[in-house]
């Protein structure tokens, strides 16, 4: 059993699965932080009241480095050049393990400052981050590994699978938990499913004028029907995905001949199309959608970026 | 699998299995204690225990959790009340003067800096708990008064405060309940010291 255990742990696999990982989870948050900048929230958001919202740096036990250099505007502003920095260190691939190491503790420092802007999704991303400083997601689609190419060195085809199982357990882990969280009657069968129309007729959430989801009330209540059995549903994935090609009995085999994996894929991207569409979220469903690429191995990506290129290579000709 | 060579991915098995043990136990969905007080016993005492066992077993990581801002308890939209709030925001020109309305959510005559109010790391500040206010809503009211009066230098104080709303039934939208609560004012001596 041990032995497994540790086998488990000890795969390897191809490199092209957690690259793109790396690459989407460093966008994201590159994203996100340039939001802030166009729209002139840099350093505001985190710097000390009555010029910004980092209200925690003024109190008596302010994060490391505001306690070591102060809590002032210039401190976010390096703290904000380091998360900016490091964060395209980490999509391009270069020098990876520190990179993600001071986006991790750069933006935990400016979570401390202004915790009430922090939400799920940037704690999902800095674990995410975290994991991807342990591994080699800079194998692939990365400047390092096309210099160590150009200095001649062989093309690295095999990584740890560890880091790609770790964030799958991961995801996977948020959906269950966000659903055995939800204390609202709404969510469930005794709240008639009315969680979702109640969510999109809230002023601060809502994308569209509340009250469009009248002419609609019973798909609400059928979508969040379908976002609980997605989230309850979830560790199902764990055992599809480590099953995807073979394996795992006749039941395994059963849900490969009915593509369950991709059925309860194509429920969450819905689900966070969804959101993307109707709420005002910021990057919720795209830090979420970033990490689904830990659902597909590096076979998988590969033959998406193979078509991908057929199809630009057909367009190209025409 | 077989695992030969060196006694490494024995260690990382150890050093993963460690990880996950941690994740779960933070992870466990303990109730608060509004949820307590409506449900009683014996909820309330097996809760108290799961947190006592909670933190002791959490305590050796709590440092590194607490620097690095990690927690494994997920809550998306976990209430999804019908009691909500909307924000407003208001200035006036001088004292005794009388309220203008520059900003409210999903109110297109009064949109005063909406894309910034809005934006997330800015509505996290200002968007309320079921339990009430964020802890930074006063930080929020100086910030949004500074903004107001540096693009209005006609105002000489802002007023934010929440407007309680109903969350009307079947996708109906909301309305107002009349009730405003948390009402604070900035003046532009306090924000521009």
């Amino acid at each position: 059993m041990i032995e497994r255990w540790v086998g488990f742990w000890d795969r390897r696999e191809g490199p092209e699965s957690l690259a793109l990982t790396r690459m989407l989870v460093a966008l994201v948050i590159l994203i996100d932080l340039g939001s802030g900048l166009v729209l002139g929230l840099v350093p505001e958001l985190w710097a000390p009241p009555p010029f910004g919202l980092g209200h925690v740096g003024l109190s008596e036990s302010p994060p490391l480095f505001s306690a070591l250099f102060g809590v002032s505007s210039g401190t976010v502003l390096v703290l904000y050049g380091v998360s900016v920095a490091s964060a395209a260190l980490l999509f391009a691939g270069v020098a990876l393990r520190p990179a993600a190491l001071l986006l991790a503790i750069a933006s935990a420092e400016l979570a401390r400052l202004a915790p009430d802007g922090e939400r799920a999704v940037d704690v999902l991303l800095r674990i995410a981050v975290l994991v991807l400083a342990c591994s080699r997601a800079d194998a692939c689609f990365s400047v390092a590994s096309w210099i160590a190419v150009r200095r001649g060195r062989p093309r690295v085809l095999e990584i740890p699978a560890w880091p790609r199982q770790l964030l799958l357990i991961q995801l996977v882990w948020v959906y269950f938990s966000a659903a055995h969280n939800r204390s609202g009657e709404a969510w469930w069968p005794a709240g008639e499913f009315a969680a979702l129309s109640q969510v999109l007729s809230d002023p601060h959430y809502a994308r569209f004028t509340p009250g469009w989801t009248a002419a609609v009330y019973p798909l609400t209540q059928v979508a969040t029907a379908l976002t609980m059995t997605f989230e309850l549903g979830a560790p199902l994935l764990i055992p599809l995905t480590l099953f995807a090609r073979a394996g795992g009995g006749r039941v395994f085999e059963l849900a490969r001949r009915f593509h369950l994996r991709f059925a309860i894929i194509i429920l969450g991207v819905c689900l966070h199309l969804g959101i993307l569409v109707t709420l005002r979220l910021g990057i919720f469903s795209l830090g979420m959608l970033a990490l689904f690429t830990v659902l597909f191995d590096s076979n998988e990506v590969r033959r998406v970026l193979a078509l991908a290129r057929g199809v630009a290579a057909r367009g190209a000709v025409q | 699998m077989k695992v030969t060579g060196t006694g490494w991915p024995r260690v990382r098995a150890g050093l993963i299995t460690l990880v996950l043990a941690v994740g779960f136990v933070a992870g466990w969905p303990l109730m608060s204690d509004a949820a307590l007080t409506r449900l009683g016993e014996p909820w309330t005492t097996a809760t108290h225990v799961l947190r006592d066992v909670q933190a002791v077993l959490l305590a050796p990581f709590r440092p590194i959790l607490s620097t690095l801002v990690i927690s494994e308890r997920w809550s998306l939209f976990s209430g999804a009340s019908t009691e909500r709030s909307r924000l407003r925001l208001e200035a006036r020109a001088e004292r005794g003067g009388r309220w203008v309305v520059l900003y409210r959510p999903h109110d297109p005559e009064h949109d005063e800096s909406a894309r910034v109010f809005e934006y997330r790391r800015v509505r996290g500040a200002w968007n309320p708990r079921r339990s009430g206010p964020q802890p930074g809503y006063e930080a929020f009211v100086a910030f949004a008064a500074r903004r107001i009066m540096l693009d209005h230098p006609e105002f000489s104080a802002v007023r934010a405060s929440l407007e309680e709303i109903a969350i009307l039934p079947e996708g109906r939208g909301f309305r107002g309940t009349g009730r405003v609560s948390h009402m604070v004012v900035r003046t532009r001596d306090e924000v521009f010291p």
